[in-house]
């Protein structure tokens, strides 16, 4: 186990070097100079204030040493400042605005579990029956609906048509809880579809073949309820695919807030992005681009190895 | 006679011939391909088709008929006011569907369905270039690394990891912020670049039990030189399930260019996108929602079926690699 650990870190922090390495190297080849967009128009004219600000900005240095200085500062959690809105820093945003996209994935993550279970166990239950190919044709069209379309849709029908959820106006959740559920259920719920779908067919195919399993057979000789068998003896080892690609998932789910919380105006890590884009705002869109990612890569180490500690057969290898 | 296999010259007289044999035989006609599909997804199939053929219709009529097929221009405001005939145009914005305009108008007059098949142009080319990025760039490293393994492969691999290491949709989204100026070139070379790491994964994967089946053995064994091995043997077994994958790929990249698109972020207006006619008609979803569903409806059938058709390949040769 602790060579498994070992090894695991290892690569962890080699990962995590390249894409450090990628996306400062990213936004360095963007075209245009950084002393200028920090100086405005006065800086066009004035020749020596853009040197200096240059100089400060470390800009003369090669790009490796401007790496190192720049990654020196990030593990500080320094991550520079706006451009844009001069002395605020990059951290601080990302600070202010991780919970809201956090609440948003972990909402996704719950509310696509709590649906795909009972679908999943339902599809292996009733296999090749109607409710499984029901089931299974409804997991089909989740898949392949885009979130921002389940989005809108769900805009039309409960924001405009029945007028019963917010469609944008984010409350905090330290504003009031039910608000908070109130303008983050719709947002959440799209994100959580396609999720759902992928969740759904995983459990299902592992269902199906856990039913096959003697430890099942022998439950339903003790006369055991079929209702018992499912959730109690077949659920838990049918969950362990599930459970890495959460990990893989949780990417795609990143990517995804970032249309949704657009689509919402919800003022989270996505929203921030995109103006950051729109404005090319550079160490904005460095910072938020370094942290999805590096939140990213952690997340799938941890889940490596809680897939590990989870399953005995991987712990010994 | 309602079996199109059996129609032979001579079946009819009952003459048992090689040809009527042959004909009997399991791949029996031209299309079995598409006569064998399921019918689910057969009319996957067909709707492909009918994207693609919408696609390079539009785009002909653009470039080289200048207008001249049966189709309204996409970015002509029906209502304005026309200098050569000093009237204004008798459409309105945000119509319902009319003889004269199939799927209405969106929110400044301009003829929905044209937009739509215009936009299909989009979605068709993004996932061409990158389908063709993947296969032949990803296919390529995949199968070579696969093959020869080494230290090549290690370092191949350690570089794809590192770019799957992000999440798709905020690389591209950083990738293309570098850019002023987004044309489809340059939208699809970006998406067409990311999608190498993934094919390359699918081809390695595939190489490498490829590698050791017998036939591979049997033709090191008579000395075939490398380079022939790879190009004859590997590749063209490793092929028919990456062009499995780009199916499935496909769909997903069309999402990821209808998300780009949708935030204001693939090519630039006036080229109608899927993506960019939701993110325009959702201002006016009050007064009418059709105008949301009809490019909604568009890109999920798409996806839907390229899932389904990819899907389906997938199977057949997942079942043609266990007897390979």
């Amino acid at each position: 186990m602790a060579r498994v650990l070992g090894i695991r870190l290892l690569r962890l922090v080699a990962t995590l070097f390249a894409v450090t390495f990628l996306s400062f190297l990213m936004t360095s080849l963007l075209p245009g100079d950084p002393a200028v967009a920090v100086l405005g128009v006065e800086g066009i004219q004035n020749e020596e204030l853009l040197l200096e600000v240059r100089e400060e900005l470390g800009l003369n240095e090669p790009l490796p040493v401007r790496y190192a200085n720049w990654l020196g500062r990030a593990v500080t959690g320094d991550l520079g400042e706006s451009y844009i809105n001069r002395g605020v820093p990059v951290a601080q945003t990302i600070q202010e605005r991780i919970p809201v996209t956090a609440q948003l994935a972990v909402m996704a993550i719950v509310i696509a579990i709590l649906l795909a279970i009972p679908l999943g166990v339902l599809g292996a239950y009733k296999e090749s029956r109607w409710p499984d190919t029901f089931s299974s044709a409804f997991a089909q069209v989740a898949l392949s609906v885009p979130n921002f379309i389940t989005g809108i849709f769900l805009i039309w029908l409960f924001s405009v048509t029945l007028r019963w959820l917010p469609a944008s106006n984010w409350t905090r959740l330290s504003d009031g809880v039910w608000g908070n559920f109130k303008t983050a259920i719709m947002p959440a719920t799209a994100l959580a579809m396609t999720q759902m779908a992928i969740f759904s067919r995983l459990v299902r195919s592992d269902m199906i073949a856990t039913l096959q399993e003697n430890f099942v057979l022998a439950a339903k000789a003790k006369g055991l309820t079929d209702r018992f068998i499912l959730l109690r003896h077949a659920l838990r080892p049918s969950s362990l695919s599930l459970m890495t690609i959460l990990g893989i998932n949780f990417g795609a789910l990143l990517g995804g807030t970032v249309v949704i919380e657009t689509l919402f105006a919800i003022p989270g890590l996505g929203f921030r992005l995109i103006n950051a884009i729109s404005q090319r705002d550079i160490m904005v869109i460095q910072g938020i681009t370094v942290f999805i990612a590096v939140v990213y890569v952690v997340v799938n180490t941890l889940v490596d190895l809680l897939y590990a500690v989870v399953d005995p057969r991987i712990r010994r290898s | 006679m309602s079996d199109p296999t059996l129609i032979s010259p001579l079946a009819d007289v009952g003459v048992p011939t090689a040809a009527a044999a042959l004909d009997a035989a399991p791949s029996r006609s031209r299309f079995a391909w598409f006569t064998d599909m399921p019918r689910l997804v057969k009319v996957s199939a067909v709707w492909l088709m009918l994207v693609v053929f919408g696609a390079i219709y539009a785009k002909l009529d653009e470039s080289v008929f200048g207008g001249a097929l049966p189709l309204q221009d996409p970015n002509l405001q029906t209502n304005n006011f026309d200098v050569n005939t000093g009237e204004f145009g008798t459409g309105e914005p945000l119509e319902g569907i009319s003889f004269n305009h199939w799927l209405g108008t969106d929110a400044i007059a301009r003829d929905t369905f044209s937009r739509l098949v215009h936009g299909a142009w989009v979605s068709l080319i993004v996932a061409g270039v990158s389908a063709a990025f993947g296969v032949i760039i990803g296919g390529f490293i995949g199968s070579l690394v696969g093959y020869i393994r080494g230290r090549l492969e290690t370092v191949a691999m350690a570089v794809i990891d590192v770019i799957l290491a992000f999440p798709a949709l905020v690389l591209l989204l950083a990738l293309v912020s570098v850019f002023e100026v987004r044309s489809l070139g340059l939208i699809s070379f970006v998406i067409g670049v990311l999608s190498i790491p993934a094919y390359t994964r699918v081809a390695r994967a595939n190489s490498l039990a490829i590698s050791n089946r017998e036939f591979v053995l049997a033709a090191q064994a008579i000395g075939t030189r490398r380079r022939q091995i790879l190009f004859r043997e590997i590749i063209p077994n490793v092929l028919p399930t990456l062009l499995a994958y780009a199916m499935v790929a496909a769909a997903f990249v069309v999402v990821v260019e209808g998300s780009l698109s949708f935030l204001g972020l693939s090519v630039q207006l006036p080229q109608s996108t899927w993506g960019n006619m939701i993110n325009q008609a959702r201002r006016d979803i009050k007064a009418n929602i059709a105008q949301v569903l009809w490019p909604s409806l568009a890109l999920t059938l798409t996806v839907l079926a390229l899932n389904q058709v990819g899907d389906y390949f997938q199977r057949r040769s997942a079942v043609r690699q266990s007897s390979l």
